[in-house]
């Protein structure tokens, strides 16, 4: 890992990066699990592992990296559903721009869920046993689960809402067309 | 002789003039600035506005739990309202169009479009509109400071960090454009001031003019599957809500109430809508079916805390970007009774 590398990563978060050399770095990071690796250690990847209450597999940047250049270059795996994990964390978050962009983020990974159900990969929602909160002790869903299936209809349902800058911009009925889509693969 | 000195005199004149209108011009500025940009809460106020005034285009990236999602967006204002178009480098090259009245998620994976428009909108907007806008964050429950200034995606920007003033909820800290006072960055802390979620422009521009072309969908439906989906009115709170909870953080009231009928469920989903003002807190019911195993007890969906439980033959789930502390008293204290609309517990 080059000095150079460290520095755009660390570019990259700070949102300081030109855009010639984000689309080259991105590309890397599609390539090379030891750059991934390095920028899951800054930043917000570098504060979850930090946090006690991160779970463990989610330490790394995604192999989403990796598939998001896939299908830009226009990888025919895509076109047959979503193979990518559920992200399911899309809370809401406050501002104009950035919350259309968050609103479509859950959006477009829930629709991927739909294509997970399918048996095609994990979905990462957690229910844990009624024990204390701690996302050490969270036990994986298998995407098919009815219970999966309902927390991430009521993801959505509640993402509507979850976002303070959704009173300007986001328009709530952006999750509905999802909705409706994985209903129908229940 | 007297011409000349009428002339030297019209022009220190005339200079003054302009010695003084330009000093009056500084003072207009200056005090224009410190109108627009000098506290928190005017930041917030011109944040609010920007999204509805200022045309942009740029690439998102969003992180979470380990996750990163990169996004391309063109937000198009013109007087007819917002148009935008949402693509994702990722997941199939998914699209999003959206307007003030009308969402199209276009789906190549699936070959499928789906629409929505119509009178749900409205109500959801309208709730969202009555109930919460950060220019009106309740300072009482959060702290917003500025805290200087930094560059995102090379433009300058400010930075603003709203801290709760408990433990109940999640903080934020904004970096704003100085410019058009958009956010650039935000990321979603806990109480410990741990990033729990994080997202910026890595790249935006702020056109003059976008082209309504530019807003247009770029992927070829034409042997694509069309749906649109139902459209419903605003249905009131008296009519759903059997389960409430009773107790809740010091700020959080109830501001919407929704029972649909999800597309493949024989009962209807109900979901109610706490929220201070930034964070919010749904509560779902369901009618378990027959024969069904719940989940009961907490889960987590990234910075989105949930607890499930199931009450009398119901499925009742508490869920919320808020402390897994907060969603257990919230969902601890979930009993069937009359909705108490509008009001802190």
């Amino acid at each position: 890992m080059t000095g150079k590398i460290d520095e755009q990563l660390s570019a990259l978060l700070d949102g300081e990066l030109p855009v010639e050399q984000e689309k080259l770095l991105l590309k890397r990071l599609a390539k090379d699990a030891d750059t991934r690796d390095t920028l899951g250690r800054y930043g917000l990847i570098g504060d979850l592992i930090r946090d006690t209450a991160v779970m463990p597999a989610a330490m790394t940047i995604s192999d989403r990296v990796a598939q998001a250049l896939a299908d830009e270059d226009h990888d025919t795996e895509t076109q047959n559903g979503g193979s990518h994990p559920m992200s399911p964390s899309r809370t809401g978050f406050v501002g104009a721009g950035i919350a259309a962009a968050i609103a479509a983020v859950v959006v477009l990974n829930l629709a991927s869920v739909s294509g997970a159900s399918r048996g095609e990969g994990d979905l990462q929602v957690v229910p844990v046993a009624s024990v204390a909160v701690t996302h050490h002790n969270a036990n994986h869903v298998h995407p098919e689960s009815p219970n999966s299936a309902r927390l991430t209809r009521y993801l959505v349902a509640h993402a509507q809402f979850s976002n303070i800058a959704s009173r300007q911009l986001v328009d709530s009925h952006l999750a509905m067309p999802v909705v409706s889509d994985l209903s129908r693969q229940q | 002789m007297m011409r000349s000195v009428c002339s030297g005199e019209a022009q220190r004149l005339s200079r003054l003039v302009q010695y003084v209108l330009c000093f009056l011009l500084v003072l207009t500025l200056a005090a224009s600035f410190q109108a627009t940009a000098s506290t928190s809460s005017e930041w917030l106020q011109r944040m609010s506005k920007a999204a509805r005034t200022v045309n942009y285009q740029g690439t998102f990236v969003h992180m979470c739990a380990g996750e990163m999602d990169v996004i391309q967006v063109v937000h198009r204002v013109d007087t007819a309202g917002i148009t935008e178009r949402i693509t994702a480098k990722s997941m199939g090259g998914r699209q999003v169009i959206r307007s003030d009245d009308e969402a199209m998620c276009i789906m190549p994976d699936q070959q499928m479009v789906v629409v929505e428009k119509g009178g749900r909108l409205s109500a959801r907007h309208a709730a969202l509109d009555r109930f919460s806008a950060f220019k009106n964050i309740n300072a009482a429950l959060y702290d917003v400071s500025l805290n200087g200034v930094d560059q995102v995606a090379e433009h300058e920007t400010t930075m603003l960090v709203i801290t709760p003033r408990d433990n109940a909820r999640y903080g934020y800290r904004l970096w704003l454009d100085q410019q058009t006072a958009l956010p650039l960055k935000f990321e979603l802390v806990d109480e410990n001031g741990n990033g729990l979620e994080q997202g910026m422009f890595t790249e935006i521009t702020f056109p003059a003019k976008i082209s309504a072309n530019d807003v247009k969908p770029t992927i070829d439906t034409e042997q694509f599957a069309w749906q649109q989906t139902d459209v419903a009115g605003e249905i009131s709170k008296a009519d759903v809500g059997r389960w409430h909870p009773q107790q809740l953080p010091p700020g959080f009231v109830l501001v919407f109430a929704e029972s649909k009928m999800p597309e493949g469920s024989e009962s209807p989903m109900e979901q109610l809508v706490y929220s201070d003002g930034l964070a919010t807190i749904s509560i779902f019911a369901e009618r378990a079916t027959e024969g069904e195993v719940v989940a009961e007890g907490p889960s987590n969906l990234g910075a989105t805390n949930t607890w499930s439980t199931t009450k009398e033959g119901w499925m009742v789930t508490a869920m919320g970007s808020v402390p897994a502390r907060t969603i257990e008293l919230v969902a601890g204290s979930i009993a069937s009774g009359s909705i108490a609309a509008g009001s802190a517990r």
